[in-house]
């Protein structure tokens, strides 16, 4: 069993998709709760014309977290022509269906409505739009903010889904190297998870970590276009690290800042400190150190000990180098039938 | 050309004793040199242009003994031997040189000739390993060739049959002797006519073999004597038999056909005596007095003599092969094993050969209408004439039958159906058989084909080239393509049904190419561990039509060469 099933499974066990398992509840509550807030919407004369994941759900690139909740961003569109002069009381509305269903902490933020489910780990947040002529405006304002606070906002919320899908640059193989870099964003997700405490990984921001794993991504397949995560992960890791997004600030002190490739590319990191900079300089630096000894590692026992280190207990230590991966057979579960370019 | 003059004095500055012809209007210079005390005069007739190795021809050849490498000719009357310098077309001359050009190509015939004067024993070696040119020099050429199909060369007497009328080339233009022991295939049989119903039975021949021969005869005045004293090298029990058996039917005509091992290997030759009235086989100086006697040119027709000259290998004869699919790739395959050797070929496919299918199948449109395979197994038959390769009209999935495919040496899928071919694969695991498979498939556009060969017990199996390279599970697409999975990569001109991949007969051939090859060195024993190999195409056509290629495509450099099929992922090797 090579290196690559053990991050493959490693993979498997972190991943966290809308279809997996341990996500059926909460997506059967999203289903609810969307049913719900569009009933109510319609009823107040606001017809929702669209909805649409946001967030690492509709990328793909969530992760499960080792103790926190599962996250749901679900945008709700209604029509341009529809909507009210106040962003704001549309909100309102969701608000209302949301308390009346037993949120937890059911509030309006600025660019969303969110709240926490009572009895399970599901934290829900949801943006509002209208929409015209494929041209989106976000609902901005909380509750009690001054009328000019309270705007339509131009956005652009499917263009960093989009931009983040895009593989239009990968040569050969695009989906697959599209899906290489989808993982390598998982691996530092949970590697943020793991080696940084709670309060700081809360700001190394996931969407960041995406941003810039996206810019450097780095995709490695042999020639037999087998994946290699390991080297993908060590070179893009490299590539962030010499990316120009940590500016010194001297005595090994570092300010990180990320721009949002898309509308309205401001700074994921304004505001950040220096010791979250420092910290995920550091940190990424010591990781891109450690990959290089698992890369130069022979032994495949070796080699995950020294990954469990970087990933914690998710990334298993086989007992022997037999083979472990011998799932039973006809493990090919993604298609049920896949198009064919082979004749004779 | 060359001037004349120029040549004399460039010759003569290199020493040569050389001269121009006091004739004009012959541009020819004559060399004259001693060799071992034996005077040499070596000609050589200028040409427009230098084409080849220039040629001198040696003077009064008969003066000179009979020497390797030299057959006399006649040249307006006068005897000239011509000297073989080895393959003249194995030399890449200097045209633009020809002072030069001449001068190096006098010296090649000047060494030759020093060896063969000065060597008594290479030059009697030589004679002996060229006994089969050399004897063609005292051959009626005019005479109709003789096919003999012998492959022991034992003491044996056969009907000679007459060419069919009206035939003047192809195997019905010869005199026909078929010996006991041809293994020639039933379609060869048919389409030579080598029964007496369809030629007039001409004579008798007699095949002698020699313990030693004596080089070919010079002229055909001594091919008398020369037969008599071959007489002598006959084992004494075959010339018993000559004697009271084989000699006593009395005819006009009788062929010898003799062989007798020479350095070069066993060599056959025939002579042809002819009488006015009916006689006994002549054997003795007395009987020869009614003959007339003449060598006639011999083609030899076994598979030792046949196969090795056209690559082919003796050893492939005995082992079984069964081939699924008849397609392009297939035929081609089939083709290309059986002119490798193999005679047990069977060929499966329930698909019948259609016009659409011309321009991309080996088939010619005599087969139309019928199964692939048996139109295969036809055509071989008829090219390769000991083939034993027979059609069957059946598919892939229908030959799960463990005794059946337990009796083959190897197995080739050619069908370019994953699903069948995956299906039969996990037969055959479950099923414990333990015999080598070959799938080979091509793909569209030009791009590629590939060949695995899946070694039961060796590391590497054809569920290897199908371990999903994203998730390491078992894939439904081969991770050998070049074409990325779940494009419509078929062309479609007449609606449902009609639909097929773009592809041309040279990619057919060079898929079958590496397939063929894998088997055959498997076969041979070159190859002992599951391989794979792949050709890489040009992707013109598939950029054309917004195809997809994968990272493999990009990436591979190792068009033909054989690798490792492992994959240390796949769960069925494990």
């Amino acid at each position: 069993m090579s290196i690559q099933a053990k991050f493959i499974k490693f993979h498997d066990k972190i991943k966290l998709g809308r279809e997996d398992a341990e996500y059926k509840s909460a997506r059967e509550k999203d289903d609810s709760i969307l049913k719900a807030v569009k009933k109510a919407l319609k009823e107040e004369g606001y017809p929702v014309i669209e909805d649409f994941l946001q967030g690492s759900q509709s990328t793909a690139t969530a992760v499960k977290h080792p103790v926190e909740d599962f996250d749901i961003d679900r945008s709700v569109v209604i029509a341009f022509d529809d909507a009210p002069e106040d962003p704001v009381k549309v909100k309102k509305i969701v608000l209302k269906v949301l308390e009346d269903r037993g949120f937890k902490n059911a509030k309006i933020k600025k660019p969303c409505v969110t709240a926490d489910y009572a009895s399970l780990s599901l934290h829900i947040d949801i943006p509002l739009y209208r929409e015209q002529n494929g041209e989106y405006e976000l609902a901005v304002g909380k509750k009690n903010s001054k009328d000019e606070n309270k705007v339509w906002s131009s956005s652009d919320p499917k263009g960093l889904r989009d931009w983040i899908n895009n593989k239009n640059d990968y040569v050969g193989s695009a989906i697959d190297k599209l899906k290489q870099y989808k993982r390598i964003v998982r691996y530092l997700k949970r590697w943020r998870d793991v080696k940084f405490s709670s309060d700081v990984a809360k700001k190394v921001f996931s969407i960041a970590l995406t941003v810039m794993a996206k810019e450097q991504f780095k995709p490695n397949f042999d020639a037999n276009g087998k994946a290699s995560d390991l080297i993908a992960l060590r070179d893009t890791v490299s590539a962030i690290l010499n990316g120009w997004y940590f500016n010194s600030q001297g005595n090994e002190q570092y300010k990180v800042s990320v721009d949002l490739p898309t509308s309205p590319y401001r700074d994921i990191f304004d505001g950040s400190s220096v010791n979250t900079g420092t910290q995920l300089y550091n940190k990424l630096t010591s990781l891109k150190n450690k990959l290089d000894k698992v890369i130069v590692e022979d032994d495949v026992i070796k080699q995950c000990k020294l990954l469990n280190e970087i990933f914690g207990d998710d990334f298993e230590v086989p007992s022997s180098t037999s083979n472990a991966s011998a799932t039973a057979k006809a493990t090919y579960v993604t298609a049920g039938v896949a198009g064919t370019s082979q004749g004779a | 050309m060359v001037d004349i003059d120029e040549l004399v004095e460039h010759l003569c500055s290199r020493d040569f004793n050389c001269q121009k012809s006091p004739i004009d209007l012959f541009k020819i210079i004559s060399v004259k040199l001693t060799i071992s005390g034996k005077p040499i005069e070596l000609i050589h007739l200028l040409t427009d242009e230098i084409t080849g190795l220039p040629v001198f021809s040696l003077s009064s050849p008969n003066d000179s003994g009979q020497l390797a490498h030299v057959s006399i000719f006649d040249f307006n009357g006068l005897d000239l031997g011509y000297i073989c310098v080895n393959d003249r077309d194995s030399v890449s001359v200097n045209f633009s040189m020809p002072l030069l050009a001449i001068e190096e190509s006098l010296r090649r015939h000047i060494d030759i000739l020093t060896k063969g004067i000065t060597d008594p024993e290479w030059n009697r070696h030589e004679l002996l390993r060229e006994f089969s040119s050399n004897w063609l020099g005292v051959c009626d050429l005019k005479n109709k060739r003789m096919l003999l199909t012998s492959a022991s060369g034992k003491l044996e007497e056969i009907d000679v049959l007459r060419p069919l009328p009206n035939n003047n080339h192809g195997v019905n233009s010869y005199h026909l002797a078929q010996s006991q022991d041809s293994e020639l295939s039933e379609i060869a049989s048919l389409y030579w006519n080598n029964n007496t119903s369809k030629r007039a039975k001409a004579g008798k021949a007699i095949i002698i073999p020699l313990i030693s021969v004596e080089p070919a005869p010079l002229n055909k005045e001594e091919l008398k004597s020369w037969y008599l004293n071959a007489l002598i090298s006959v084992k004494p029990e075959n010339k018993k038999l000559l004697n009271e058996q084989y000699g006593c039917w009395s005819s006009r005509e009788y062929w010898i056909i003799f062989n007798v091992d020479v350095p070069s290997g066993k060599t056959w030759f025939c002579l042809h005596f002819q009488a006015n009235k009916k006689h006994s086989l002549p054997l003795t100086t007395e009987q020869m007095k009614h003959w007339k006697i003449k060598a006639i040119p011999l083609r030899l027709f076994n598979k030792e003599n046949v196969l090795p000259r056209g690559g082919a290998n003796l050893d492939l004869a005995y082992r079984r092969v069964a081939l699924i699919g008849a397609g392009s790739v297939g035929g081609e395959i089939a083709h290309k094993l059986s002119s490798a050797g193999i005679e047990n070929l069977d060929i499966f496919d329930k698909d019948y050969y259609s016009i659409d299918n011309l321009y991309r199948h080996i088939l010619p449109e005599e087969f139309l209408e019928i199964p692939k395979s048996y139109g295969l197994g036809f055509q071989l038959q008829r090219q390769f004439l000991w083939s034993k390769a027979k059609g069957i009209f059946e598919k892939l999935l229908s030959l799960r039958n463990r005794q059946k495919l337990m009796s083959y040496d190897l197995i080739i899928i050619a069908i370019g159906s994953p699903t069948h071919e995956r299906l039969f694969k996990e037969y055959l695991i479950e099923n414990e058989i333990d015999v080598p498979v070959i799938n080979t498939w091509l793909e569209g556009f030009g791009v590629g084909g590939h060949a695995t060969l899946d070694i039961p017990d060796a590391n590497g199996c054809l569920l290897c080239a199908y371990v999903c390279q994203e998730t390491l599970a078992r894939g439904l697409n081969s991770n050998l393509n070049f074409i990325e999975a779940n494009q419509n990569v078929t062309i479609n001109l007449a609606g449902c049904g009609e639909q097929f991949i773009s592809y041309g007969a040279i990619c057919s051939a060079q898929t079958a190419l590496i397939a063929s090859d894998l088997a055959i060195k498997y076969l041979e024993e070159k190859i002992t561990t599951s391989s794979k190999v792949s050709w890489k195409g040009s992707d013109y056509d598939a950029n054309d039509n917004n195809i997809q290629l994968t990272h493999r495509y990009h990436q591979f450099s190792d068009s033909l060469q054989i690798k490792s099929l492992h994959d240390e992922d796949c769960d069925a090797c494990s």
